[in-house]
């Protein structure tokens, strides 16, 4: 029974640090192309959103399913 | 300290259940509609005061979709859904952070049944706005493509890959409604959920900064869920290279 | 479906949530969207077409400059032709005003010359003839006793001629 609940950590917490290693990954990016052109700021910015939320995406199917396993 | 993921039922008009959330989607359409109603009352051609708000709001809006879409008759289409996204759940994420969401209530069975739940904090909601989303995502790439056209990014069978890959978008589709609902309800709902932790930890001056957070996380995901919103859109009704 | 009932999904709900959406969409939609856009529109045609306009004004007010200039130069060339003319024309008459002048006056000069040469002549004539009458008829009645009067032509004569 106490396994479970280490997989279901294991699940949230492995799919946390992939979301979040590529969450930093693209803001880094977007840090970086908006100090090389400070003039796209808005648009690169939308992007970076728009890239984040994707990225996210992945995290949140982790947390659904860990719900899941959960009950 | 009991935080419940679901919302409650309050009361229930002719058999009818009303939950808290119901309650808060309700204000929020009501200040929208109201708001929007004397803004645009006696249209001006210099704007001030509400209608320069809205003008301003949906002209960014606007020109935010079609930075995303290309096409300004394509994005004309689409906007009213998307804006009524972006505005439904703005004014209730930042309903959420009022004093008094969450807190004013009734005591049932010793749990706190609050009168008023930010409505983008209940996944009721986030899961129908994800399921209008798809939807509409769908019903556009089938009206730019066609039936058959369209259909054939899913169902293929010109090839096992292709096979597999249309069966890789299709549930992509659906993972697209538990993205989008689950991203919503789970960002707002954290947020209140860290806000009464931390009003409960230490009442005064420390939750302002995670407010402040808030009120920013707010605008994000309102913003994030009208832009997916639209570059789906925008993927489901471009054709495919191959 | 299981999974999602523990997240709190209650179909009741969902669909009232569904219905908010689509009331909140038809009056936004009646209230702030369609009349908004529709001013943003006509701004934006109201806009382009005062653009057109002043393009237009600016335009039109070069070609009335250049028409200007255009009139202008040629008004200065035309009063400088006219000028030129006059000035041309004046100094014609001029030179035939001075020649008709000197010819004139030639003839008025050589006219009097004349006249006077001929009345000098007149005069030295008669001048002549009387004094030569007086003379000798003084001679004569003064010498008429002395001498002959051939004689004292010659002398007188002579003496006439000397003076």
């Amino acid at each position: 029974m106490e396994l479970k609940f280490v997989g279901i950590g294991l699940a949230i917490g492995l799919a946390s640090i992939a979301a979040g290693l590529g969450i930093g990954k693209i803001v880094t990016q977007a840090i970086e192309s908006t100090g090389r052109n400070p003039e796209a700021h808005g648009k690169i910015f939308n992007m970076m959103i728009l890239g984040a939320a994707l990225t996210e995406a992945l995290a949140i199917y982790a947390l659904v399913l860990s719900f899941m396993m959960l009950k | 300290m009991h935080v419940s993921v679901a919302a409650e039922q309050i009361f229930s008009v002719f058999g009818i259940p009303v939950s808290n959330t119901m309650l808060t989607a309700w204000v929020a359409i009501f200040l929208l509609a109201i708001s929007s109603y004397f803004a645009t009352r006696h249209m001006r051609k210099i704007p001030s005061g509400i209608q320069n708000f809205y003008e301003w709001a949906i002209e960014s809006l606007l020109g935010l979709m079609e930075g995303f879409m290309g096409d300004r008759k394509q994005t004309l289409k689409i906007f009213p859904l998307a804006a009524t996204f972006f505005f439904f759940i703005l004014v209730s994420n930042w309903m959420g952070l009022l004093p008094g969401f969450g807190s004013i209530g009734l005591f049932e069975e010793g749990n706190l049944i609050p009168f008023f739940r930010s409505a983008t904090a209940d996944l009721n909601t986030t899961l129908a706005f994800a399921m209008i989303s798809v939807i509409i995502i769908q019903i556009s790439g089938v009206m730019a493509l066609g039936f058959f056209h369209y259909g054939k990014k899913f169902i293929n069978f010109s090839s096992p890959i292709n096979f597999f890959v249309g069966l890789l978008e299709l549930i992509s589709e659906f993972a697209k409604i538990i993205s989008f609902s689950f991203r919503l309800f789970g960002s707002v709902f954290a947020g209140e959920v860290l806000l009464t932790i931390i009003t409960g930890l230490v009442p005064y001056v420390v939750p302002l900064p995670f407010l402040g957070l808030e009120l920013f996380f707010g605008g994000i995901q309102a913003l994030v869920f009208v832009l997916l919103t639209v570059v789906f859109i925008k993927i489901a009704t471009t054709e495919m290279a191959h | 479906m299981e999974a999602l009932k523990n997240f709190g999904v209650n179909w009741p709900f969902f669909i009232a949530q569904l219905v908010n959406f689509a009331i909140l969409f038809f009056l936004l939609k009646r209230f702030l969207y369609k009349p908004i856009l529709d001013m943003l529109e006509k701004r934006r045609i109201e806009i382009e077409e005062g653009l057109a306009h002043a393009k237009k004004m600016g335009e039109d007010a070069k070609k009335f400059d250049a028409e200007h200039a255009e009139l202008f130069q040629k008004a200065k060339k035309e009063a400088q032709a006219i000028v030129e003319n006059a000035v041309h024309s004046g100094e014609k008459i001029r030179d035939g005003i001075m020649k008709d002048a000197t010819a004139k006056s030639q003839e008025m000069t050589d006219a009097a010359l004349l006249r006077i040469e001929e009345e000098k002549r007149k005069m030295l004539g008669e001048v002549k003839s009387e004094v030569f009458g007086l003379a000798s008829s003084l001679a004569e009645k003064i010498l008429r006793e002395k001498m002959d009067s051939a004689h004292d032509k010659k002398f007188i004569e002579g003496l006439m001629n000397e003076k």
